[in-house]
């Protein structure tokens, strides 16, 4: 359909996983104090701040890749009043600042301790902002394949998966903290569940809408097949992922309370899984840009 | 003009294209880019009827550019607002604002916006403007040899051709109420009971 569409596929997970990371970064705030003073600050890979600003500029950049004239880019947020392409722009703009802000703030450990809290539960809100401005992007009406509840929910489901995975995966590497017995259990604990409850939610969601592109008759001159050739091979391997993935995740929950004896295996063990996750999500990514078709000529 | 529309006549087409080649030799385009372009629609098999073999093979051509709609949806999603409507009512591409992001290409039901690799913008169909303010018609409308094409104010058209109705490969008009009228070709009753074909779809696709 459209060339450079990789870099969209890239552009939209990553942002989407960074609004996921600070989402429960900012729970992890409210929920476990001690957890959220041991994690790392400042110019720290290990930082969820410092990761999610990286890798929103990774995003961005990459974004550029799909334009003809990247330069006329500072044109992007003309038109906020009726674009949704134009306020996604500005969505980026924000989250970038509030990731910035929660960077800043945690680094210079400012004396009115209500900027941390505060910095959070904005970056948490334009998070959500973000994401859904990219749902509604691809929400049009001229593009029925689009236009349907499956893309906000897998966008968020892509968001929530990858977030969670990559906040359980960043605690983990936090190996000093667990030393120091700062991380609790109970945190891991309950991300692993909500990754897990997750991954049945998107297996379900997948399945559900795969079913429903098949009973959908081409509105526009393109015979596209979502049930055979490569589409069809490449949804079945993400659900086999997935299936693996919900597995792998499980069992990881149940060997938990043996995590002080092996704790390197489980690290690699996790980072396994989260390896699936992205797979599984690029494919997932892949195809919906695949499952691009419109009405008319 | 308020509300500039072409009229085609589906019956009077025999898909010689003049009106593509005039397009992109007026326009200078570039190799890829077409603002105009005739789909050949066909459809049709072989049946039995008792013991004779009778078939229903039909086959029509429509040309298209852009619709210059009176709700454009191009307009309406470009971040950039490099598309606006003038006060001719001919909705064009500022070139100056365009970052080719190609987002109007993919809602766009009529396939109008292209790229062009060469510039790294989006290009379309501007009605010939400047043969328009010289009193003349859009390029394509005066190259048809068979006159199937015809262009002016949308009520006149209505007026002097009907309210006609849309065929495929065209969407229901109400997603972005295009300026066009069509005379629907005498066969295209047949694409309600049958699944038609555009039979050069390897030329026409990237649009």
């Amino acid at each position: 359909m459209h060339n450079n569409s990789w870099s969209l596929v890239l552009f939209t997970l990553l942002s989407q996983a960074c609004a996921g990371i600070m989402i429960f970064f900012a729970a992890t705030f409210f929920i476990d104090q001690q957890t959220f003073q041991a994690i790392p600050r400042g110019f720290n890979f290990l930082a969820p701040g410092f990761l999610a600003l990286l890798i929103m500029a990774i995003a961005v950049l990459l974004s550029f890749l799909h334009l003809g004239k990247p330069l006329h880019a500072v044109n992007a947020v003309n038109h906020l009043s009726s674009s949704w392409l134009s306020r996604e722009i500005f969505a980026v703009l924000i989250f970038g600042i509030s990731v910035l802000s929660v960077f800043l703030i945690r680094m210079v450990e400012p004396s009115q301790e209500w900027l941390i809290p505060a910095s959070l539960i904005f970056s948490a809100i334009s998070g959500i902002f973000l994401v859904t401005s990219i749902s509604k992007v691809y929400l049009i009406k001229t593009i029925p394949s689009w236009n349907s509840w499956y893309t906000p929910t897998s966008f968020f489901l892509s968001a929530l998966i990858l977030g969670s995975a990559a906040t359980v995966l960043l605690f983990f590497s936090n190996l000093g903290i667990l030393e120091t017995g700062f991380i609790t259990p109970t945190l891991i604990f309950s991300l692993s569940w909500a990754l897990s409850i997750l991954l049945s939610i998107e297996t379900i969601v997948t399945l559900i809408f795969h079913a429903k592109l098949l009973r959908k008759s081409p509105a526009g001159i393109e015979r596209i097949s979502f049930n055979t050739g490569k589409y069809n091979t490449l949804h079945l391997i993400r659900i086999f992922i997935l299936f693996v993935a919900l597995f792998f995740t499980l069992y990881f929950i149940f060997r938990l309370p043996g995590i002080s004896d092996n704790f390197q295996a489980h690290i690699r063990f996790f980072a396994m899984i989260f390896s699936l996750l992205v797979i599984e999500e690029t494919i997932g990514r892949s195809q919906f840009y695949a499952s691009y078709y419109r009405i008319g000529v | 003009m308020n509300r500039p529309a072409f009229y085609f006549d589906a019956n009077a087409c025999s898909g010689c294209k003049t009106c593509q080649i005039a397009c992109k030799d007026k326009n200078d385009l570039p190799m890829g880019v077409r603002w105009r372009r005739v789909y050949e629609v066909t459809g049709g098999d072989w049946e039995k009827q008792g013991k004779a073999w009778v078939n229903n093979i039909y086959a029509y051509n429509v040309s298209l550019a852009c619709m210059h709609c009176e709700d454009p949806v191009c307009l309406k999603v470009c971040p950039t607002k490099a598309i606006s409507k003038n006060e001719n009512g001919i909705v064009d591409i500022d070139p100056s604002l365009c970052m080719g992001c190609k987002y109007c290409a993919w809602v766009c039901p009529y396939g109008a916006p292209q790229f062009n690799e060469e510039t790294g913008i989006m290009t379309k169909c501007n009605l010939c403007a400047d043969y328009i303010e010289e009193g003349k018609n859009p390029t394509c409308v005066d190259s048809c040899p068979m006159r199937a094409m015809d262009f002016g104010e949308y009520d006149d058209l209505v007026l002097k051709y009907g309210k006609q109705g849309d065929i495929y490969p065209l969407p229901n008009r109400h997603h972005t109420e295009p300026s066009i009228i069509v005379n629907p070709h005498r066969n295209a009753d047949h694409v309600a009971l049958e699944q038609p074909e555009i039979s050069n779809l390897e030329e026409v696709r990237d649009a």
